[in-house]
């Protein structure tokens, strides 16, 4: 263990000093080099925390969860059937990116989408990827993700995954890997930006200081966006954003965004499909056209006279209007086919066949189930494996072996014997930490981050992403629903000015 | 500004809670005042308040219910759905619901007075601590309202949430005048204090200031009616919150049929302009109050067509 460069001792003891920036031997830590001296683009943070001291910082961190209560930022847990509102975990102190890092990071990203959104288009068009044999043809027969209903379909641009909230993780050698990518319905992002606005009412002063790149722009971004999708002739396009309802567990993001882009937020029951294809929105004036979806609905629940026949949630007709091109769709249905955790092995294959490029950030090196040697390799390490199901969200179902008992192990290679198709395995790897506050002090905690790229007649990623925390000692699973927490993510244009 | 049906309705809803719960607030908190200052001698009891404070049952026994098992019914039970904080509950939950078109600062008013309610339930019970809770939810709810004065645009939101308003504000005054009127017309007893009774009224209704500012009378029970249902500047009487009921659904979708059920109120009202005896007064109190139910009744259904019932 080192920590930073002031000796605590050598103050009086009534002035708490600033204990726990610590790093953990082996891991790397996005503020603290191995040496105990912050990172440069770290170093105005830290040297203001020290200054700090602890029990302010702790002030800092109530206000700010009053701030967070108050406002009523929160998110829904289901337990027992039920759905609780509970006010978002945030912590205060930020987790900090250089500009240089993060304009590579960018460079990646966007690359990543382009060939992810090339390779869902082909996959619902001619299907080259698989007739040239980069893309076996039994993975998609298998996919439980891909759409027959949306084969032939030519979304503008041809672009499916229009907002895409990839996972970056760090390992303990501080290369960066795309974790998973969610080409679905990504959440998160409003908290990315409230946690913006939460930091810069707690630690104004160091925003003056030194240079951190905006985020606070995203919804206006994204509006940009969207209207660039709705179906060609129409010059002032109607969006709108469609929810499940106040009871999802994401409802709060679906009304954050519908305010800052001035949309409506529409629930399924709230538009109608007529007989010639066209979508409207019952207002209270009457029916009004719809132009562009921005939908938080999953496919199977999008429209029941094509998926789920029970679905209230949907809108019957939409596939239609999509199709007849009268409507745009964000994301598009079946987009989700790319982000299968079984597809993800094959990305850097796909980025090399679309793009002709060797990918400029790094996937985890991942196990695919499906086949037999890779299956037996996973088996006989699985203790040394983090082991997922390949369709599933929210770290549920996930395996950690080094921290499983011997009883869970079993049962995932049972698991994994009965559906190989739907397993992958990674290697371990050692999360990043950050230095977070704690009840007793602050300490290192695992951290992942979520950045949003935008598609569309062009390409967007935001300045950092959401920064999710595992609160819990030790722990590396970072999800709201199950103890994680969150920060605001700096991504720091140079180091400080004083 | 499109305002998709199903929003306007909670906006609607939110409105009325909000304005039921300060409007409460206030009759509870004059309520305590007048107890105050009566002697002993003065049956004066807080089973009024129950006829005013709503429909819901009490829970009662059968034996006459204490001040503080009433005012618990009133301000927090949850079991009642018209209690102070289940109104400012519903506000909110019926605001989170169009978060994307009222202005940010006004939710986080509405958010953080359902917060602080909710962590008092069993608060306020004793007198001692009442009038800070009762204080409390007038201005957030005065604080709101200046809200959407100031920052919000005159839209169909805004109007829905008016019309919300004075929909409600009228069937307070009309209940208030109703149940006071019944208790305090009649044979007159001067033991009764009327005076004081009727000038608890007036300032129940926060109206006893502009009362005095523009009827230049002392306090009395018929110039005080008269003042509540007919003076058109105040805007806490039935004669401002309909021309303001009128004003809004005339700017809402199938305006004319709305105007049109609006004019038996209308008629009522101006019947009353010379009325000058205490049982037409309180008589066309009551027939205004179920006219505007009846107005509300149109809203609903011009507006609101795909409404689910509860609100």
């Amino acid at each position: 263990m080192t920590t930073i460069g002031r000796d605590t001792r050598a103050h009086s003891p009534t002035e708490a000093a600033l204990p726990g920036l610590l790093v953990q031997p082996g891991m790397w830590d996005e503020l603290i080099a191995e040496d105990g001296r912050p990172r440069p683009a770290a170093a105005a943070l830290v040297s203001h925390l020290s200054g700090m001291g602890l029990t302010e910082l702790r002030e800092r961190q109530d206000r700010a969860d009053l701030d967070i209560l108050a406002a009523g930022i929160t998110f829904t847990v289901y337990s027992d059937g039920r759905g609780i509102d509970r006010s978002w975990p945030f912590d205060v102190i930020p987790r900090i990116i250089a500009a240089a890092e993060w304009r590579r990071v960018r460079r990646g990203l966007i690359q990543r989408l382009t060939a992810l959104n090339r390779f869902i288009d082909d996959l619902y068009g001619e299907q080259r990827v698989i007739a040239d044999g980069v893309f076996p043809a039994e993975l998609l027969a298998n996919s439980v993700n891909y759409l027959p209903q949306c084969r032939g379909v030519r979304p503008r641009f041809g672009v499916w995954a229009h907002i895409c909230g990839s996972d970056l993780v760090r390992d303990a050698d501080g290369t960066l890997y795309v974790l998973e990518d969610n080409l679905r319905i990504p959440s998160g992002v409003s908290y990315m930006l409230e946690n913006r606005l939460v930091s810069k009412r707690v630690f104004g002063d160091l925003f003056r200081r030194q240079s951190i790149l905006p985020v606070d722009d995203y919804p206006e971004r994204l509006h940009r966006i969207l209207c660039s999708l709705a179906p060609e002739g129409v010059s002032a396009p109607n969006v709108v954003v469609l929810t499940p309802g106040v009871y999802n567990s994401a409802y709060f993001e679906h009304s954050f965004l519908a305010r800052r882009m001035g949309v409506p937020l529409v629930e399924g029951r709230d538009l109608v499909v007529d007989e010639h294809d066209r979508v409207f929105m019952r207002t209270l004036g009457g029916r009004e056209r719809v132009d562009v979806v921005y939908r938080r609905v999953d496919d199977a629940f999008l429209d029941p006279e094509v998926f789920r026949p029970d679905s209230v949630l949907g809108v019957p007709g939409i596939m239609r209007a999509w199709r007849a091109g009268n409507v745009a769709i964000a994301n598009a249905p079946g987009a989700g086919v790319a982000d299968d955790k079984a597809v993800y092995a094959w990305v850097p294959d796909l980025i090399r066949y679309y793009l002709h490029e060797e990918p400029a950030i790094a996937s985890v090196p991942t196990w695919r189930c499906l086949y037999p040697a890779e299956r037996r390799h996973v088996i006989e390490n699985i203790d040394r494996m983090v082991v997922k199901p390949a369709n599933e969200s929210g770290g549920y179902g996930l395996l950690i072996g080094d921290r499983a008992t011997q009883e869970e192990l079993d049962a995932a290679v049972a698991a994994i014997e009965a559906d190989p198709r739907n397993w992958v395995a990674q290697p371990i790897l050692s999360l990043s930490t950050t230095p977070t506050l704690t009840t007793d002090d602050i300490a290192p905690r695992h951290v992942d981050l979520r950045p949003f790229i935008l598609s569309g007649d062009g390409h967007d990623v935001t300045n950092g992403g959401l920064t999710r925390v595992a609160l819990r000692p030790g722990s590396l699973i970072v999800n709201s629903s199950q103890g994680g927490g969150s920060k605001d993510t700096w991504v720091v244009e140079r180091t400080a000015l004083g | 500004m499109t305002l998709l049906a199903r929003v306007g309705e909670h906006l609607y809803w939110a409105a009325r809670y909000l304005e039921r719960a300060e409007g409460l607030a206030r009759v509870m908190r004059e309520h305590t005042f007048l107890l105050a200052d009566m002697p002993t001698s003065v049956p004066l009891t807080w089973e009024p308040l129950l006829a005013i404070g709503g429909s819901a049952a009490f829970p009662g026994d059968g034996t006459p219910p204490t001040e503080a098992a009433i005012v618990r019914h009133l301000l927090g039970d949850p079991d009642n759905p018209d209690s102070i904080a289940e109104g400012a509950t519903r506000a909110r939950e019926n605001l989170r619901a169009c978060r994307e078109v009222i202005p940010v600062e006004a939710w986080l008013v509405a958010n953080d007075l359902h917060l602080y309610l909710d962590a008092r339930r069993n608060e306020g019970i004793d007198r001692g601590s009442r009038a800070r809770l009762l204080d409390r939810v007038i201005e957030d709810h005065q604080l709101f309202l200046g809200i959407l004065l100031g920052n919000m645009s005159r839209d169909a939101a805004f109007t829905l949430m008016r019309l919300g308003r004075h929909i409600e504000r009228v069937l307070l005054i009309t209940r208030v005048l109703d149940v006071r009127a019944g208790q305090l017309l009649g044979p007159a007893e001067p033991a009764r204090y009327d005076e004081v009774q009727w000038i608890g009224v007036l300032r129940s209704l926060s109206a006893l200031h502009m009362y005095h500012r523009s009827s230049g009378v002392p306090v009395a029970a018929i110039p005080a009616m008269r003042f509540l249902i007919l003076e058109a500047t105040f805007p806490r009487s039935v004669a401002y919150c309909l021309t303001s009921i009128t004003q809004t659904v005339s700017e809402l979708p199938m305006a004319e049929r709305l105007l049109a059920g609006c004019e038996d109120a209308l008629e009522i009202l101006e019947g009353l302009a010379g009325a000058d005896d205490a049982e037409s007064l309180h008589a066309g109190a009551v027939a205004l109050g179920r006219e505007v139910e009846r107005i509300h009744d149109m809203v609903v259904a011009a507006c609101f067509p795909e409404s689910t019932p509860a609100g």
